[in-house]
């Protein structure tokens, strides 16, 4: 006789541990090893208001953290001039909104944060004639771990470049860059150079420093199709999460969207893998370089297993793709749809 | 009379294949269509014994316990040495938390030898726990091994740590209901049993790890939302409390328990006086512990009369709990009642054995009442990990 057992347990009590006490936040301590490149993710089920908390946000880094970091003994080099910390943070401050994305997120990752950026704009720090000298093409972003970056004259100049010494209104963390790093609003992480040491003009071809799109042909095997740069426009849910088991009959579901340089101008939920889509609600208004919130108050029929998809749109027409371009031999990019599968009980 | 027999022949043949096919239906899931076909069993052949069966399970698992009970007494009526008959009904007063009940139904299917002996001995002491026995319990799970299905054997260590936890053997029970979780991550309750109970230990930080995992997987679980709210309270600096309160509200709007998590946030954002109107809402709407937390606030605000009178109201409510002893403890050590402390104390050592913050007090009390020995000893033992 086919018979499904049923077993419940309620509580007896719970509760009983409430009291104030002081206790270290173990939870979320990330051991950092002394000589190795840390990444950890954000749990994006953890996201509440739309900056990330400093100690949640993600950390990506390409070689070990250096040693002995101070702002008291910082020296940043522009241009072949050394100006100290104080001297960067005494020049007028601006403060920018920004989703850091790292170019190697994978769809619906958690390698991509939220914070308010302190700072002062790079182009206040280069000397006044650099933009009109003809050989000056790029910005070299060096930092103290050996990592670099070049970047565009165009993009090193642009107000909303800066270099920052707060995040969300703290000191940077030493992870996240400490005393002063570099934030390019609206590109990949890479490019926001952490522990920066050295801004410097560079004229001629930019130096090959990685982060180059590849495609595959049959014709020429694998070839370079320009630096990764813009951030693409691109969704995920927060809540639920891949796996959930869900209780009720209705659940509000959550997630955020950015596109970059550019603004969202939609986002869209799907219940049958991309054959129909329902307008979600997006919570925040829309600001450049921000990803924004966005809500989905679902109805579920009956129990059984889901699928959810989410899609966002920017305002220049561009869509997520529902796959990757299978010609892509890199693994830089990826904003193709997120699908998540849930458990109604 | 031969055309009367063929026809009866045929009546039975046809009942016959009807009481297969609902029976198909069921174990495909086709509740609907077992129904309608159980019930023109059922009508065709009272005595049909299968097909009260499958009408009997049906309706339990769409809680319909009158018919299901219904159902379930006429299968043992019918046929009382089926075994089958008893067990769901023991099932159905489990489900129903009718324990006494669920206990002797159980214990007939035993003597009638149900066949599925571990799966039943497991659900019988499961009832014996929650009408709370739980030496009866571990001495019934005592006499077998975990049954070879992992969901039933989850269930096996999952009521071990139940019963483990009645008698404050966390540690113990703790160690069980991993067990249980590694067998099946599904089940909300084992998470939640295991975040409480590293929370009534002092392990806040490892409580918080598994609450955001919990949370993660049971979005809209209110007791899981609610521990996550907890854990977070107790990690003084968990930036999560915003997100747990949102969570519970999403999961239980208009709880009390929802007042309580509002309270705890306000608590940990230093405003007093909201937190107070907080857990006065909870406490006038019953929520459990609330007054331990009104006691709490205002024992911290100097006002040791109202957190006197907050505490006792919550010894009435529930007096085995081993944080508002350490609270009342702790207050009448403050205003010089050694004895009255002493006791309190006592007993939350009694209901917190592993707890350093228990001994500690305990370590102030005897040094106060001039017993210097028996000081050193819990002084020794709040340093103990």
């Amino acid at each position: 006789m086919a018979t499904r057992g049923y077993f419940k347990w309620r509580l007896s009590s719970y509760g009983e541990g409430l009291t104030r006490r002081v206790l270290l936040a173990s939870a979320f301590a990330r051991v950092l090893p002394a000589r190795k490149a840390e990444v950890s993710a954000f749990d994006l089920s953890l996201l509440d208001d739309a900056a990330v908390p400093n100690e949640l946000f993600f950390v990506r880094e390409h070689f070990p953290q250096p040693a002995d970091l101070s702002s008291a003994a910082w020296k940043l080099s522009v241009a072949g001039k050394q100006l100290s910390f104080d001297e960067v943070v005494a020049r007028p401050k601006r403060n920018i909104l920004f989703t850091l994305e790292c170019a190697e997120n994978p769809v619906g990752g958690g390698l991509v944060s939220h914070a308010e950026w302190t700072g002062v704009p790079l182009a206040s720090l280069l000397p006044s004639n650099l933009p009109a000298t003809p050989e000056a093409r790029f910005v070299t972003l060096s930092a103290a771990d050996g990592f670099s970056r070049t970047i565009p004259i165009e993009k090193a100049l642009h107000p909303d470049t800066l270099i920052v010494y707060a995040m969300n209104g703290e000191k940077l963390p030493l992870s996240h860059g400490f005393p002063l790093r570099a934030i390019v609003p609206g590109w990949y992480g890479m490019d926001s150079v952490k522990w920066l040491r050295g801004i410097d003009a560079v004229s001629g071809a930019a130096p090959a420093d990685g982060y180059i799109r590849k495609v595959k042909s049959l014709l020429s095997g694998v070839r370079d199709a320009g630096r990764v740069t813009g951030i693409q426009v691109k969704s995920v849910f927060t809540r639920p999460q891949d796996g959930a088991i869900l209780s009720s009959r209705r659940f509000v579901a959550r997630g955020v969207a950015w596109a970059g340089e550019n603004l969202v101008s939609k986002v869209e939920m799907s219940l049958d893998g991309g054959k129909s889509w329902m307008p979600a609600k997006i919570d925040d208004s829309p600001l450049p370089y921000s990803w924004a919130r966005w809500s989905f108050d679902w109805k579920i029929p009956r129990s059984g297993e889901y699928t959810l998809t989410v899609r966002a749109t920017d305002v220049k027409g561009r869509v997520q793709p529902g796959e990757r371009e299978p010609d892509r031999a890199d693994g830089y990019e990826s904003n193709s749809w997120q699908t998540i599968k849930v458990m109604a009980a | 009379m031969k055309s009367l027999l063929v026809s009866l022949a045929l009546l039975f043949q046809a009942g016959t294949s009807l009481l297969e096919r609902a029976d198909e239906a069921f174990r495909a899931g086709d509740l609907e269509r077992a129904a309608v076909l159980a019930r023109q069993v059922a009508a065709r052949d009272p005595g049909a014994v299968h097909g009260h069966m499958i009408l009997g399970v049906i309706a339990a698992q769409a809680n319909q316990w009158d018919v299901s009970n219904r159902h379930f007494l006429t299968v043992v009526r019918l046929d009382p040495a089926n075994p089958f008959g008893y067990f769901y009904l023991g099932q159905a007063k489990l489900y129903q938390q009718q324990w006494a009940q669920a206990i002797s139904y159980f214990t007939k299917a035993l003597e009638r030898k149900y066949p599925e002996r571990e799966r039943l001995m497991v659900e019988l002491a499961m009832a014996q726990n929650e009408s709370g026995k739980p030496q009866q319990a571990l001495d019934t799970l005592s006499k077998i091994s975990p049954p070879a299905d992992p969901r039933q054997a989850a269930q096996y260590f999952a009521v071990t740590a139940f019963a483990l936890g009645r008698f404050n053997r966390a540690g113990e029970a703790i160690e069980q209901i991993r067990r249980a979780r590694q067998l099946d991550d599904s089940n909300a309750h084992y998470w939640n049993f295991l975040i409480d109970s590293l929370i009534k230990i002092d392990e806040a930080p490892q409580a918080l790890a598994e609450a955001i995992v919990a949370q993660r997987r049971f979005p809209d679980h209110p007791d899981t939302q609610f521990l996550f709210a907890l854990a977070s309270h107790h990690v003084v600096e968990s930036p999560l409390s915003k997100l747990a309160l949102r969570n519970l509200r999403e999961a239980e709007p208009g709880s009390p328990r929802v007042e309580i998590a509002e309270g705890l946030l306000y608590r940990k954002q230093g405003k007093t006086e909201e937190a107070t109107a907080a857990f006065q809402r909870a406490a006038r709407r019953g929520a459990p512990d609330a007054h331990l937390l009104l006691g709490i606030v205002y024992k911290e605000n100097g006002d040791y009369e109202e957190a006197e009178r907050e505490y006792l109201a919550a010894e009435r409510q529930n007096p085995a709990s081993g944080q508002l002893m350490l609270e009342l403890g702790k207050l009448f050590l403050v205003r010089g009642d050694l004895e009255q402390a002493r006791q309190r104390l006592e007993k939350a050592a009694e209901y917190m054995p592993g707890a350093g913050t228990v001994q500690y007090q305990l370590g102030l009390v005897y040094r106060r009442l001039g017993q210097t020995e028996k000081a050193e000893e819990h002084f020794r033992k709040s340093k103990q990990p």
